[in-house]
């Protein structure tokens, strides 16, 4: 079998820190306690690990396992990413065994496009989510074109 | 957008203002990148996962690594999770909270929220929000459930945390928790409140606090009288206690370049960000004019124990032109403010600082502390006044008393020229008579403020050179004062001149050309210890320790001029005193031979900064120049000064501590460089087996502290 690199936050726990990271072990942790906790999944500091052994790429294996687990948080959640009727949006942030505040990167409303926005608004005659939908968006390019592709912002 | 449509938040801003910022960012993108924005949610999602496994790489990451001892090697794990919108409506928002107040350590559920927001606008501090007890009002049962979620994260952590929430149409999520960052007041108050109620144990209470972070207790706060004199210019929130004077700077560069050329800055910026963390450390307050207590300027500048004062949006800030203005009057770069961190108030002049006062958790919490540890800290000090400082921050005796910074005060420069350009023997022994009684003054004063502690004395360890002027006006004065030619006194200062100095005529070397002078420092020793034991009736052991030795026969030379004139001494007084002669360990060539020097040396100190320059042969003033380099290309971690290498140099230490040992199973072992004062090198001095640690007055607490946790973790291991 493949080595693990991505855990549900079911899988998790508050003693699994070092794989990870303290937000990914705590984030377990509530869910296993039972609090209102959107059910994600983290990639370990493993994977991190390698992808700098790798010469800064991300491994095939590990790619198809963040995949196969987006798969499985679209449903748990009964959204898709990409999906016109029932988008799933997503975070991505780091998560470091110990706590680096703002030291790195986060990204939030992933999964958004022109189609996906479209869809939601049409979905609500809100004149105000129509607002909200276009805010999340804009926070989502401006984030990603900062972060990703290390545009200033 | 903003400023063209004359509005001040973004919630103002309509759907449509939205839509062309959307297309805007997207045409920049593609102008900037040459290619389309990624519209495929799965590319998004790669991209997003390998450029949070880069930014473990970031500058400022790194930067961030090497102050808070966190190894590269651990990497980052990424979470991805389903968004929770925040700023879908007014019955959404967003917040964070602690579970105690973390400035100080208060009981009570403290934090912020912000009505149809997303997280980083809390963080950001962009826009300033509102005090969770309002969520009372506004959603009474989030709130209430809220609550119950914050009081069972903290009983399961045993300890407060720091959540970040967010409501999404009425209904509450929790996206983190975390044990809080808090200041050193509230870490102890925090710490002893857990214990008497009932949650942690003692032990687990002295493992609670960073050592480090003692530091901002023992730091200054305002000058009462002054403060009361001081008009305050305007306010904004108490973000992180203490007080801070300086001038002011705009810009992190700013900060830091001035902070390097000894100058005091306080840091003004609209609001920081991750960028300016240099800066921010380097300046002695913080004060923004946009962001609440948990915004970026907030959290970093506790974490730090720097002084900070955020959200005074009555600044009117012109960075650019090199000025702000309040209360009506232009501040301009360069002009002192002080700002007050516990209050939020801010004073547009100087207003001088005292140091800290300690609270009661303090004392009580470092009880614990001292009843853990079992290595003894000592304090670097050459005069009464940091002596009896240290004493008072609870050092148990001096580790390091230099005493050639004895030489350098008011007319005693003078004896010590003389003796400098001495010819003969008896010139030379004329000049130390001279010095004899100043120094032996200066060592009395000393062993009455410690009371009986112990004082481990170095003889003269610099080059002369340090002791003579350089500049021809100085050469000119010199000569005349003492009676002989210029060029003479040139050719003395010539003569001194050496290609290396830290490798040079200093140490013990200078004692086996000059005995004399070991003999002079030995009766000033001898006879101080004699004059304060009389007087208080509580016999002195003086420990005198020779530097820079090598090689057994040195020390055994300077050793010998040592005890005839010591013994001398102590038998014609009929008392019956004690003495101890030991050395540094400072050279390799010493750990390497320690089995041999343990025969005379009665005990070792580490000179771990000595010891450092000359295992990695690079000086530590010229560190600087290339370990920037070193950093970026992971050649190495951190700064050897700053932190002890354990894997080289520390194996010196090991070997020599064994070896010494073998030879003398009582010897005594210390270590007196900067890194006694360091954390993670006291634990490693612990570890090894030393008996004390000696490092800077204001450094002492956290020695102790850092000692304590040492031996609790030796023991839970």
């Amino acid at each position: 079998m493949n080595h693990k690199y991505v855990y549900l936050f079911s899988e998790g726990n508050e003693n699994m820190r070092e794989l990870l990271g303290g937000k990914g072990a705590n984030l377990a942790q509530m869910s296993r306690l039972g609090m209102p906790v959107p059910q994600g999944f983290t990639v370990t500091t493993e994977a991190c690990t390698r992808y700098y052994d790798d010469g800064r790429k991300i491994a095939p294996d590990i790619e198809a396992q963040i995949y196969e687990y987006l798969a499985k948080i679209e449903e748990i959640n009964g959204k898709k990413f990409g999906d016109p009727t029932a988008p799933l949006l997503v975070s991505v942030r780091s998560g470091a065994r110990a706590s680096m505040p703002g030291m790195m990167d986060t990204i939030l409303n992933l999964g958004i496009n022109d189609e996906v926005a479209q869809s939601l608004i049409a979905g609500n005659p809100d004149p105000k989510f129509e607002r909200f939908v276009y805010d999340s968006y804009r926070r989502f390019i401006q984030m990603f074109s900062y972060v990703v592709m290390e545009i200033s912002k | 957008m903003k400023e063209k449509k004359g509005v001040k938040n973004d919630i103002d801003l309509d759907a449509e203002d939205m839509k062309t910022l959307v297309r805007l960012f997207k045409e920049y993108y593609k102008e900037q990148k040459g290619e389309d924005f990624p519209s495929d949610p799965k590319v998004q999602m790669m991209e997003a996962v390998k450029a949070v496994f880069r930014s473990w790489d970031n500058p400022r990451a790194n930067v961030y690594r090497r102050m808070n001892d966190i190894p590269y090697s651990w990497g980052t794990a990424v979470n991805v999770q389903p968004m929770v919108f925040g700023n879908l409506n007014e019955k959404s928002g967003t917040g964070v909270a602690f579970t105690r107040d973390p400035a100080t350590g208060e009981k009570k559920l403290f934090g912020e929220y912000l009505i149809n927001a997303q997280g980083e606008d809390v963080v950001a501090g962009v826009r300033t929000p509102s005090p969770i007890d309002k969520l009372a009002q506004d959603m009474p049962e989030v709130y209430q459930q809220f609550v119950t979620i914050a009081n069972n994260l903290e009983k399961h952590y045993r300890d407060m945390q720091d959540m970040e929430f967010t409501i999404e149409n009425g209904k509450l999520y929790m996206l983190q928790t975390r044990n809080g960052k808090r200041t050193a007041a509230a870490a102890l108050k925090i710490a002893v409140d857990l214990v008497d109620e009932g949650m942690i144990t003692e032990d687990e209470a002295v493992l609670r606090v960073d050592p480090k972070q003692l530091d901002s207790l023992l730091h200054p706060q305002f000058d009462a009288k002054a403060l009361k004199a001081a008009q305050p210019i305007g306010a904004g929130l108490a973000a992180s206690p203490g007080a801070a004077c300086g001038k002011v700077v705009f810009t992190a560069e700013d900060a830091k370049e001035w902070a390097e050329r000894g100058e005091k800055v306080v840091l003004v910026r609209l609001e920081t960000s991750p960028e300016d963390i240099e800066g921010m450390a380097a300046a002695q307050g913080i004060l923004t004019v946009r962001g609440g207590m948990t915004s970026h300027a907030a959290v970093v500048a506790r974490g730090m124990g720097t002084c900070c004062v955020s959200g005074c949006g009555e600044i009117s800030m012109h960075a650019e032109e090199g000025y702000f203005e309040l209360g009506g009057k232009k501040y301009n770069q360069g002009d002192y403010i002080s700002i007050d961190g516990s209050t939020g108030k801010i004073y547009g002049e100087a207003v001088p600082t005292v140091e800290a006062a300690i609270s009661g958790d303090f004392g009580r919490f470092m009880g614990w502390a001292d009843a853990r540890r079992t290595l003894k800290v000592r304090t670097n000090a050459d005069n009464p006044r940091d002596a009896a400082q240290a004493v008072k921050f609870g050092a148990e005796g001096i580790g390091l008393c230099r005493t050639e910074h004895m030489f350098f005060e008011g007319d005693r420069i003078k004896a010590i020229r003389e003796m400098i350009v001495s010819e003969t023997v008896e010139e030379r022994e004329k000049a130390l008579a001279k010095i004899l009684p100043l120094q032996q003054g200066d060592f009395e004063e000393m062993y009455r403020v410690l009371e009986g502690r112990p004082m481990t004395i170095r003889f003269l360890d610099p080059p002369l050179h340090e002791f003579v002027p350089q500049k021809e006006e100085e050469i000119v004065e010199l000569a005349g004062e003492m009676n002989i030619s210029v060029e003479r006194l040139k050719e003395v200062i010539a003569g001194l001149h050496e290609f290396n100095p830290m490798m040079g005529h200093r140490g013990c070397r200078l004692a086996v050309t000059y005995p004399e002078i070991a003999a002079m420092q030995t009766t000033a020793v001898i006879n101080a210890a004699i004059t304060v034991s009389e007087e208080t009736g509580t016999m002195i052991t003086p420990e005198i320790m020779i530097p820079l030795v090598g090689e057994v026969k040195e020390l055994k030379f300077v050793k010998d001029v040592v005890t005839s004139t010591a013994d001398k001494i102590i038998a014609e007084s009929g008392l019956d005193m004690h003495y101890k002669v030991g050395t540094m360990i400072e050279i390799p060539r010493a750990a390497l031979m320690a089995d041999e020097i343990a025969k005379e040396a009665e005990f070792f100190s580490f000179g771990t900064n000595d010891l450092t320059q000359m295992t990695f042969g690079f000086s530590r003033d010229d560190a600087a120049k290339f370990l920037g380099a070193y950093y970026d290309n992971k050649i190495y971690e951190f700064d050897p000064f700053a932190k002890l290498d354990q894997e080289g140099v520390g194996k010196l230490v090991k070997m020599a501590a064994q070896l010494g040992r073998q030879t003398r199973p009582d010897i005594k072992l210390g270590i007196c460089g900067e890194h006694g004062g360091d954390p993670s090198s006291v634990e490693f001095c612990h570890n090894v087996g030393l008996d004390y640690v000696s490092c800077s007055p204001y450094r002492v607490p956290i020695a102790r502290l850092a000692a304590a946790q040492a031996a609790i973790k030796e023991k839970n291991a």
